[in-house]
């Protein structure tokens, strides 16, 4: 039988693991990275466990720990020179057309494609992106814009604002 | 828009992550839980010791300082104690009772009273003077709860 503790990590990891999944693939391109990073946050994550008000400021501190970790492994790889995989993305996906789809999704600049999934996957305005992120708003907004754009260029006709 | 939702939506983390890091933060957290436990337990261990120490020792704390520099036992310190360079005699003739202490003035502690002092906490000798007496010429002296007077040998 579990207990309370037990059962809350497992409640949280199923609730988000989805989303931190996909949040640290975005960051870091690579399927194993992604793993690792993902494993790394939920320690964090029921190490540090504050009282949350709600399950918006549970779920939004836990995309700012999430961008912050993977931030954190960016900078890492930069300092020490490590291999990057921007040429070898490597997303464990078997449908084609959303492989692609992805696929271009990750050519966008890091800020355009983290907005885009907050905006239109997580369904979060460009003000509570700006707070998640540490940002303006004005600045979320033109990433938004400029993401748009160039998504309608790479994905063509298929893109629907 | 419904594309990138489906898109994004095909990235899921499989139920093989889910349970390793299920494993290996209960792992991390059982971890944590004995370094907690270890450290505390050692903080009760030392608090104890520390306690019994002050315990045993807490007479020596009392309101004086001790100058080592003018204690001198002799072998035979029942009889003869040496104290502020002056010697002093046993007095057999003159019995006291604490109400006569006056302040405490040393504590003599030699080699054989530091091994007893680990086995039982009365072999402190503390010498006191004695009220409307002066310390140059008689001194009591605390052993065992037994008060001994000493006087000044000329």
């Amino acid at each position: 039988m579990l207990t309370m503790k037990e059962k809350y990590i497992k409640e949280t990891i199923e609730k988000y693991s989805n989303m931190i999944y996909r949040i640290c693939l975005m960051y870091l391109k690579n399927n194993l990275d992604a793993e690792d990073a993902y494993q790394e946050i939920f320690i964090k994550i029921m190490e540090k466990s504050p009282i949350f008000v709600n399950e918006n400021h549970q779920k939004a501190w836990i995309i700012t720990v999430t961008t912050n970790h993977c931030k954190n492994i960016l900078k890492k790889r930069t300092y020490y020179k490590t291999i990057t995989y921007d040429d070898n993305i490597n997303i464990p996906i078997n449908d084609k057309e959303d492989k692609e789809i992805l696929s271009i999704i990750f050519t966008l600049p890091l800020n355009y494609r983290n907005v885009i999934y907050l905006y239109y996957y997580e369904g979060y305005s460009t003000k509570e992106i700006a707070k998640i992120l540490h940002k303006r708003e004005s600045t979320i907004r033109t990433w938004l814009k400029r993401a748009r754009e160039s998504l309608k260029i790479l994905i063509g006709g298929v893109f629907d604002e | 828009m419904n594309k990138i939702y489906n898109a994004f939506s095909s990235i899921k983390a499989s139920d093989e992550l889910k349970e390793k890091t299920y494993q290996k933060i209960i792992e991390n957290s059982n971890i944590k839980t004995k370094k907690t436990k270890t450290f505390y337990l050692s903080l009760v261990l030392t608090s104890i010791i520390i306690c019994i120490f002050l315990y045993n020792y807490s007479d020596s704390f009392n309101s004086f300082t001790p100058n080592n520099d003018h204690i001198i036992t002799t072998k035979d310190e029942t009889d003869i104690i040496m104290y502020n360079n002056n010697k002093y005699v046993l007095d057999n003739n003159i019995i006291i009772d604490k109400d006569m202490l006056d302040k405490k003035l040393d504590i003599i502690i030699t080699q054989d009273n530091m091994m007893e002092s680990y086995n039982s906490n009365s072999s402190n000798i503390s010498i006191y003077s004695i009220k409307n007496i002066d310390e140059s010429k008689q001194i009591a002296v605390l052993r065992n709860n037994k008060i001994l007077v000493y006087k000044i040998d000329i």
